[in-house]
């Protein structure tokens, strides 16, 4: 086997799994907090949509990716005010935002299909792209791929050993307990629901910007859900998203490991394929009833409202 | 922090509000149409005409109330049995993937005896939709009982995989060869077709029987003792103090709201399509679940909520045809309305004060 395929195998599974650690990260910000934002997969269609708009009127697929993040966080934002503020139900509320935003995508988009950009450039860092193996498939890529790792890596920071990660856990845990402590458990929530959103948002612009330079409707296909199962998979924590991105990315391109291999698999069953990772990885995690109870924030998906 | 974005305070009601479940579903559509009308106008795309063309024009003709009726009746059907699983607190999310089973269970009949002429074949594929339906809901069911697997998860991942099912057999094993090319099994003989009731329109049996199955789920619902665990199994601890098993809830609605889907599926692929297509997965599984929100998870909500969703794709197709706008205006209208409606739901539960907290 030729170890330039491999290379250029395992550096597309590396691009293939940023969109979804992008938006996994921000989903997983957001159950901390105990928000269930269902709307992944709506959020990183109008990311796709608003940042292929963004950079085809500037000319510039950086300004495109601002407007994707932009563009997510209104959503997250949408989605917050109706959860916290009206105590929307959460699963209801995730579900119209999958909806609107596969609809408002189309809509907005309508003039745009078939329209083409220059998309982002890779960005080859200097000494570490010259790493023999490492450097072609880890340092050679779009800034969103190192983004999507550097993101990871803050997160679990974030989280573990800052101040402001306690208060969001905490108020993930027991938003009864943490309000009445005085911690801010409505702007926790909104930050927490604003940030996923922005990260889902910058995960569908990285679709349409760089991973393919283009805009067509139903692009996401799927990928948000495969976020929201993502952070099953990683039982809530950021580090574990890294290997189960690569996982799943890697089962995604099945089709060119299969041709690399020198075997044909069927079309239809390599499409089905993620999507049955997704689903055997959940009931290997799940069996184990205590380590998916120990890990689940205890107030995910349930309503908090301060009793006056 | 207290909420204080809107300058106004939520007060919890000592009692939901009955008056408020029917007021909230109208303010929704008032503020979904202010809203359908401003995105219009930013559009830039004629703003009353694409509004009359989405909302009233449907409503003009009697083919247009037929057309209406036909899109409804699968959203009732499915939204019907949804309602009993978001009732009971199980979040099946994978209607979409059980009515692709049903329909191709059902289809197996025909593709398997193209020249199908017997009385039975009617009554055989709507009972292997039914059937398909339910399977296809039972591995949700199953993993969530045996494994503890999340429902809305798994029903979903299972959605993408009925669909490359579909496209495998349409595309492969039961492509009809004569089909010029296209993908597709055979069209349906006429006694593997549900009879028109309405001459000149795709009303048949089928969408007839389906707006039939809101009114019987409310009698389920209202009158046995299914339909009072149901009611109860929303809440746990409420469930096992009354010493039911959650496990068997979920796997009756998971049955219940699969089968539907299933048969939802057969009557489509029997009726107006006329073969097993890889098109009729066009998300109505999805638009199901706005119905049975719509509805306000009342099985009679669920006619008047479906009857509006239908309009939506009539009108959005419409409006296509007549302003070149995209036909994703139908999704959009739909996630609209579901917006405005979760929003003024508020009102159930909370009266507003003025001032802040």
């Amino acid at each position: 086997m030729n170890t330039a395929i491999w290379i250029s195998l395992l550096a597309s599974v590396v691009v293939a799994a940023t969109p979804l650690l992008l938006a996994a990260t921000g989903e997983l910000v957001c159950e901390r907090a105990g928000l269930l934002n269902l709307g992944v997969e709506g959020m990183m269609a109008v990311g796709a949509v608003c940042g292929f708009i963004g950079a085809f009127h500037t000319g510039n697929a950086y300004v495109g990716l601002l407007v994707g993040v932009a563009a997510g966080a209104v959503c997250g934002l949408l989605f917050a005010w109706l959860t916290v503020q009206l105590v929307a139900d959460q699963v209801a509320t995730g579900l119209a935002l999958t909806i609107l935003g596969h609809g408002l995508s189309g809509f907005i988009g309508h003039g745009y299909a078939g329209a083409s950009i220059a998309g982002l450039k890779p960005l080859a860092l200097p000494g570490l792209a010259q790493i023999p193996l490492l450097g072609p498939i880890l340092f050679d890529h779009t800034l969103p791929v190192y983004a999507a790792l550097l993101l990871v890596a803050g997160v679990h920071w974030f989280l573990t050993r800052s101040r402001a990660g306690l208060t969001l856990r905490s108020v993930g845990e027991d938003p009864k307990v943490s309000y009445s402590l005085g911690l801010r458990v409505y702007a926790v929530r909104y930050a927490a629901a604003i940030f996923g959103g922005a990260m889902a948002g910058f995960a569908g612009a990285f679709l349409s910007t760089a991973y393919t330079p283009m805009w067509a409707e139903g692009m996401v296909a799927g990928q948000g859900w495969i976020a929201v199962g993502l952070v099953v998979f990683a039982t809530w924590r950021p580090l574990r998203l890294l290997a189960g991105a690569w996982l799943f990315a890697g089962v995604g391109i099945g089709q060119l490991f299969s041709q690399a291999v020198g075997f044909a698999l069927n079309t239809y069953l390599l499409s089905a394929l993620p999507y049955l990772a997704v689903l055997l990885a959940l009931v290997l995690i799940s069996r184990d009833p205590l380590r998916i109870r120990l890990n689940t924030p205890a107030s995910l998906g349930r309503p908090f409202r301060a009793e006056t | 922090m207290r909420p204080e974005v809107l300058r106004m305070r939520l007060v919890r009601r000592e009692r939901p509000s009955a008056a408020m479940r029917i007021v909230a579903p109208l303010l929704a559509a008032l503020a979904a149409a202010l809203i359908t009308f401003a995105l219009l106008g930013l559009s830039g795309k004629a703003p009353f005409g694409g509004f009359y063309a989405l909302f009233l024009a449907p409503l003009g003709s009697a083919s247009g109330w037929a057309d209406v009726l036909v899109k409804s009746a699968p959203l009732a059907l499915i939204g019907a049995g949804l309602v009993v699983a978001f009732r009971a607190r199980v979040w099946n999310i994978g209607a979409q993937g059980q009515y692709i089973a049903g329909a191709v269970l059902g289809s197996a009949v025909v593709v398997y005896h193209p020249q199908i002429a017997s009385a039975w074949a009617l009554p055989a594929m709507v009972a292997l939709g039914l059937v398909g339906g339910m399977l296809y809901a039972a591995i949700p069911a199953f993993l969530y009982t045996r494994f503890n697997a999340n429902v809305i998860l798994t029903s979903l991942m299972l959605d993408y995989v009925a669909l490359a099912g579909l496209h495998y057999l349409t595309f492969g094993p039961w492509r009809d060869p004569a089909n010029f090319g296209f993908p597709g099994s055979v069209s349906f003989p006429a006694a593997a077709s549900l009879p028109v009731l309405w001459p000149g329109t795709q009303f048949d049996l089928g969408a007839l029987a389906a707006f039939g199955a809101a009114p019987l789920i409310w009698l389920l619902l209202r009158g046995t003792l299914f339909g009072f665990q149901v009611r109860v199994s929303a809440s746990d601890a409420a469930s096992t103090y009354a010493g039911f098993s959650r496990a068997r809830v979920i796997w009756s609605a998971l049955l219940l709201s699969g089968g539907l889907a299933g048969l939802a599926g057969l009557l489509q692929v029997a009726g107006p399509i006329g073969q097993l297509q890889t098109s009729i997965a066009s998300e109505l599984g999805f638009a199901a679940i706005i119905v049975a929100y719509l509805g306000q998870l009342n099985p009679l909500g669920v006619l008047p909520a479906s009857l509006l969703v239908g309009l939506f794709y009539v009108g959005a197709n419409n409006a296509q045809i007549s302003f070149g706008l995209s036909s994703s205006l139908g999704e959009l209208l739909q996630g609209v309305l579901l917006f405005t409606l979760l929003a003024s739901n508020v009102l159930v539960n909370y009266r507003i004060a003025r001032g802040r907290l």
